[in-house]
């Protein structure tokens, strides 16, 4: 069809937003920083020249792009051990039961927390304080009887074999491994294990 | 008198209204992923979101493992946000009350995310991201619920910022990884090898480390290396295009088939290729029969990326 007042007919609706002019410039702005901040937040913290200037509520979701960067040195699998009142010893405790989410897999909210907050006394503190009073309350079997007195964190640092070799990841008890791949993280003090088992087995 | 120029010419194509299919299988997909992501953390919503579990306290400090401390939830408050997560969420896909379920969307998952850091994830992080820019889109104009309360004819472009914001989205991703990458050790290291055997591991995985030789490892770097830093060459040039398309489609599902967990995120970065870059008539053919009130197929070819 031809003739030059048909011509906008012919052309296809086209959907608009429904901001006003002023929030689309607003929002594309907003949009242009976002992808900035997506690229500077893969560069080490320190070097990220957009992330000191910017909310860190906003540079947290623009840290999203920089996954697996480097080679594991080991592989890492964090195990916690809580202070039986009743043995008087450490014993390995079933951290799946407090930690119900993705149970076997790095996803695991315990996991994540040994790779966020392994360094971190103050989180780990709240969390011995928060399992002695879990332990103490209702809860499905978790591998440790009677009343605990503190806890033991630890990672694994298991050797990354070499090419070639390879087994299916099977989790051993820590009681199976040496002592030269069990790094320690936080452990309760003496005194409060003993202060919180007084009079309890 | 002279024609335009090269950039005036590329400016034009850049800013030319795009094919409304693209936004509209965004808005369908990505809550849709997003909550299938989430749904392993809503059966556990107590110890995710309230009281009942583990919370790290406030930090008291500026700290990008907590960037805002957010309090966890009496139970029945946790449960009620959980259920506007996920009514809001299906809504958003289904395109009813578009604005007001992508809106109630993004407030809810920015809510959780911040709230438990232990359980956030790439796909949380970009879901937010994702469902803010949908909200402040106009998605839902096809494909729709909303579409269907209307009625009139069915749309079949719109403007172009609202799908180049998309596009530009995942390219950029891929660039910001591979500067990671390359001053990370993909360039020299012997990262995918070194990640494959612990409880992220898939059978997949363990057959391939079982049967591929030494090279080829540190030869998918390589390649997935190149093919990130050159995002923006590879999806710009309509000669590579599709080749990208292919590549990211087969990069991402070795991904989810080899490392358990990061599946949701495959299918996010997939559906979010196959959206953005696929082409366009393919996807108003496929959603054709899927739904009345679907943009025309449209065979001129129109579709431009």
């Amino acid at each position: 069809m031809r003739g030059g007042g048909k011509k906008k007919d012919l052309e296809p609706a086209v959907v608009r937003g429904f901001l006003p002019r002023w929030g689309e410039i607003v929002a594309g702005a907003v949009g242009v920083l976002y992808l900035a901040s997506l690229v500077t937040g893969s560069f080490p913290r320190s070097k990220d020249p957009l992330g000191s200037h910017l909310p860190a509520t906003f540079v947290h979701f623009a840290q999203a792009a920089g996954l697996f960067p480097n080679a594991a040195e080991a592989i890492i699998d964090y195990r916690l051990e809580v202070w039986s009142c009743r043995a008087r010893a450490f014993q390995e405790l079933d951290t799946r039961v407090y930690f119900p989410m993705r149970p076997d897999d790095k996803e695991n909210r315990f996991e994540r927390l040994g790779f966020f907050y392994r360094h971190d006394a103050k989180v780990l503190s709240t969390l011995d304080e928060w399992l002695a009073a879990a332990h103490d309350g209702p809860h499905v079997p978790d591998g440790v009887d009677g009343p605990i007195g503190g806890i033991r964190l630890s990672s694994l640092r298991l050797p990354v074999p070499p090419h070639g070799e390879i087994e299916r990841w099977n989790p051993r008890p820590l009681t199976e491994l040496p002592a030269s791949v069990k790094k320690r993280w936080y452990e309760t003090p003496p005194a409060v294990r003993d202060q919180r088992c007084a009079g309890r087995s | 008198m002279t024609g335009p120029t090269i950039t005036e010419r590329l400016w034009a194509r850049f800013t030319a209204p795009q094919p409304l299919v693209r936004l509209e299988l965004i808005r369908i997909l990505v809550p849709a992923l997003v909550l299938l992501f989430l749904s392993s953390r809503m059966a556990h919503v107590d110890d995710w979101i309230g009281t009942a579990g583990f919370h790290v306290p406030d930090l008291g400090r500026a700290d990008y493992r907590q960037p805002l401390f957010v309090p966890p939830l009496a139970p029945l408050v946790a449960r009620g946000l959980i259920s506007l997560l996920v009514a809001s969420g299906l809504g958003l896909a289904a395109g009813a009350w578009t604005r007001i379920s992508g809106a109630l969307f993004t407030a809810s998952l920015l809510y959780v995310d911040l709230a438990d850091r232990l359980s956030e994830f790439t796909v949380s992080k970009l879901g937010v991201v994702l469902a803010l820019a949908l909200t402040l889109s106009p998605a839902g104009a096809a494909l729709s619920v909303d579409a269907l309360r209307r009625g009139g004819p069915a749309m079949r472009l719109v403007s172009a910022g609202y799908v180049r914001a998309f596009q530009l989205l995942i390219v950029v991703f891929y660039l910001g990884s591979g500067i990671a990458k390359w001053r990370g050790d993909w360039p020299f290291g012997d990262v995918i090898w070194s990640q494959i055997h612990d409880s992220y591991q898939t059978v997949v995985a363990y057959g391939l480390a079982k049967v591929l030789p030494a090279w080829s490892w540190p030869t998918f770097q390589l390649v997935t290396l190149v093919y990130e830093a050159g995002a923006p060459i590879w999806f710009f040039a309509p000669a590579t295009r599709p080749f990208a398309l292919a590549y990211g489609l087969a990069m991402h599902l070795m991904i989810g088939l080899m490392f358990g967990p990061l599946i949701w995120f495959s299918l996010l970065m997939m559906s979010l290729l196959v959206a953005c870059f696929a082409p366009a008539t393919w996807l108003e053919h496929v959603t054709s029969r899927f739904a009345r009130g679907a943009p025309a197929t449209d065979r001129s070819g129109r579709s431009s990326a």
